[in-house]
């Protein structure tokens, strides 16, 4: 079945369309939601309530862009949404005592996809959802900003902290392995 | 001197005509002095001369690139990013299932099983059956009053049977001698005293209004008796309704136990059984008697008369006094037979399949269909119907296909100029088209349960609703059909395409029974049959469903006295 084929027969409620959607993205979206989560749990209830806006707005999708990119953004929102409820925002952070620290980007590449999430979720709230809009989704700091409704600075040095935390993780880990 | 030379004009033909020859570059040359006078700025001739200029490459300088590119350490972020954008994580199992029972849950419960169910129209067959029914039940359960306007008001009856009249204290038991048969019950009367002077002259206002409308010519204050039967109870149920909705309140008295009981079986009053109750007894206003249809209230005449009538059985809305028509029911069996049509629907599983449809569709052409059944049905009081039964249903196609074809072959034989002898000299093949034809028969052996409700109309027919499931005990075909590769094939046996058992189909149909005599009646039903489930395998590429429409026409035989 094609593309449009498949979000046909979702907007009909074809029950085996929606199941090719889900198998089709679910994977990816799965991953999303871990990098926005600190649980498992958590994040499946996030992907559970993005697939159903998924199927409950299918028909308001306007062919535009990629489908994956706009359940991508549903997906985002829905996890941006839940970590809201956390009131992240109200998180102290500031420019000081941020060191710009640098790591190998060797040791990164030698991690798995896993090891990689379990990292990002230990980071705070804050933090990890700075970085995975910044890093991982291309967003600027504007943007990120206006999304989350917080300064430009503070997504910037949200940044900083979470690449340092980052790092410090690891090295503390190669300590640990060593 | 001559101006003009004999050879001048032989010189100039020979020269006008001929061709010098030309350097190969002039051309060249006259457009590159062309393009200097063109132009004289010198960006415009280094870009004119640069834009297309292809250097020479090293080699192995992409593969010195793609090198360096690889050895290149990309940023900690660039890393996270490349792992992380196409990642496939682990999704639970039942992560789809919850999200369909999550928004399923959220829709209202007749919402989300109307949409998902596939039995959402069996149901809803049911659930009008169920209220046409409770309908029904409720209207016969509601006291129908009786007054003037449907009884036949006379000062001499003038009815085929002889009316007996006699006044309620003159009813003898013809076995207790002397002692009146009606033995009424004090309190009941007490009570019907007391609210007798209330509703008398209000009704009798009443009354006289209705009469003038429905009988004009009659008196209500000459009237000396009303005859009561059951069936203009039954007829004029809805203005009786409609008078008492005025009416004061009213006792009833119920039931007559003493009056005279009709036959247990055939629901007959015994002959000359009118009992006429006169103005002045105290049962008269008012009073309560309890007929095969409902409840009749006696008429404000100087007597009432009851009449047994010619019966046709408890169906048709004979008199019955006890014996309530709610622990009636009645056994029948039927047997019919039915004409249809088999409306085939054929579906493909994604639209790559749409043109091997639409061959099937082109080659295989529905028929006729029809079935045949037999069953038994019970009949409640209350006129809901109980039907069960076995149904055997064929579906008729027909199968033609063209395909090209040696059509003729000729030998020709003649003598072999070689050797004398007679011999094959030619072979002439001649093409043909080949059409193939099959009658392709689908059929099924169902057992059949189904409710519903039935009512009389007058004495000889009644008609009914009813709707059911058909569950399927066996399939079978002998059939024809195209495959995936346009060739015709034979699925009568075990085959890729067509199940063994197809689960359940639901019908719905209204029915009408004429009475044809006290135990016989004909019964006329049209009737629909729709399969749940196609009655292709789930992994063939079509679904292939059936909707059949037909007409049974039975008997229906009365079991029960």
């Amino acid at each position: 079945m094609t593309e449009n084929e498949i979000i046909e027969g979702c907007i009909k409620e074809d029950r085996r369309c929606q199941r090719e959607v889900f198998s089709r993205y679910a994977g990816k979206m799965m991953t999303v939601c871990l990098r926005y989560t600190r649980h498992r749990m958590e994040a499946e209830d996030i992907l559970q309530d993005a697939f159903i806006k998924v199927f409950d707005n299918i028909h308001r999708f306007e062919r535009k862009g990629s489908f994956e990119g706009w359940i991508r953004r549903i997906v985002i929102n829905t996890a941006l949404k839940n970590a809201a409820r956390h009131s992240f925002q109200k998180e102290g952070i500031g420019m000081e005592n941020v060191i710009e620290s640098s790591e190998d980007p060797s040791v990164f590449s030698k991690m798995t996809e896993d090891e990689l999430l379990r990292l990002i979720s230990q980071l705070p709230d804050g933090y990890r959802i700075v970085f995975n809009l910044y890093v991982i989704e291309g967003y600027s700091h504007k943007e990120i900003g206006e999304t989350l409704g917080i300064e430009e600075s503070t997504s910037r040095s949200q940044l900083v902290k979470a690449r340092n935390m980052l790092q410090n993780r690891i090295t503390t880990a190669q300590r640990i392995r060593i | 001197m001559k101006e003009r030379l004999p050879y001048d004009d032989i010189i100039r033909q020979r020269l006008e005509e001929y061709e010098s020859e030309v350097p190969d570059n002039m051309f060249d040359r006259i457009s590159q002095i062309r393009g200097e006078e063109r132009t004289n700025n010198p960006d415009e001739i280094i870009k004119e001369k640069l834009t297309d200029y292809e250097s020479a490459v090293p080699a192995f300088l992409f593969e010195n690139m793609m090198n360096e590119r690889d050895a290149r350490t990309p940023s900690t972020e660039e890393v996270i990013r490349r792992k992380l954008i196409d990642h496939e994580s682990i999704v639970p199992t039942n992560m789809f299932d919850r999200i369909v029972n999550e928004r399923e849950g959220r829709r209202p419960v007749a919402v989300a099983w109307w949409q998902t169910s596939r039995l959402k129209w069996v149901m809803a067959a049911l659930l009008l059956v169920l209220l046409i029914g409770g309908y029904k039940f409720i209207q016969n359960d509601i006291p129908k009053f009786l007054n003037t306007d449907n009884a036949h008001l006379s000062k001499s009856d003038n009815g085929d049977i002889p009316v007996q009249s006699t006044t309620l204290n003159d009813i003898k038991a013809p076995n207790t001698e002397g002692k009146s048969i009606i033995q009424p019950n004090n309190k009941i009367i007490e009570e019907a005293n007391s609210t007798s002077k209330n509703i008398s002259e209000k009704n009798i206002v009443e009354y006289k209004s209705i009469d003038k409308i429905f009988n004009r010519k009659s008196n209500v204050n000459n009237v000396t008796k009303a005859v009561i039967t059951a069936e203009e109870v039954k007829k004029s149920a809805s203005k009786i309704t409609k008078i008492t909705s005025n009416a004061q309140p009213t006792t009833f008295i119920s039931p007559l136990s003493e009056l005279p009981q009709p036959d247990k079986n055939s629901e007959h009053l015994p002959s000359k059984s009118e009992i006429t109750i006169s103005r002045n007894s105290k049962l008269f206003n008012p009073l309560l008697i309890t007929s095969a249809k409902g409840i009749a209230l006696a008429a404000l005449s100087s007597e009432m008369v009851v009449k047994a009538l010619p019966c046709r059985g408890p169906d048709y809305g004979c008199p019955t006094f006890q014996k309530k028509r709610s622990t009636n029911t009645t056994l029948y069996v039927d047997v019919y037979g039915a004409p249809e049509y088999a409306f085939r629907n054929l579906k493909t599983i994604t639209s790559e399949y749409n043109e091997y449809r639409n061959a099937r569709d082109t080659v295989e052409k529905s028929q006729y269909a029809f079935s045949a059944g037999a069953g038994a049905s019970v009949l409640f009081g209350k006129g809901l119907i109980l039907r069960g039964g076995i149904v055997y249903a064929q579906m008729h196609e027909k199968f033609q296909k063209d395909s090209l074809g040696i059509g003729n072959i000729r030998y020709i034989i003649d003598r072999n100029p070689n050797t004398g002898q007679l011999d094959t000299v030619e072979v002439q093949v001649t093409n043909g088209i080949f059409r193939k034809t099959r009658y392709n028969q689908y059929r099924s052996l169902d057992f059949t349960v189904r409710g519903g409700y039935e009512f009389a109309l007058n004495d000889d027919l009644s008609i009914g609703i009813n709707g059911g499931v058909n569950l399927n005990i066996q399939t079978g075909r002998k059939a024809t059909v195209l495959a995936q590769d346009f060739q015709a094939i034979d699925v009568s046996k075990d085959n890729a395409i067509y199940q063994t058992s197809v689960g359940a189909s639901i019908v719905g149909s209204l029915s009408a029974y004429w009475r044809l005599s006290y135990r016989w009646q004909l019964m006329v039903e049209p009737q629909f049959r729709h399969y749940l489930k196609p009655i292709t395998k789930t992994d063939y590429v079509l679904r292939q469903n059936y909707t059949n429409a037909g007409l049974n026409i039975g008997l229906r035989y009365r079991l029960s006295k």
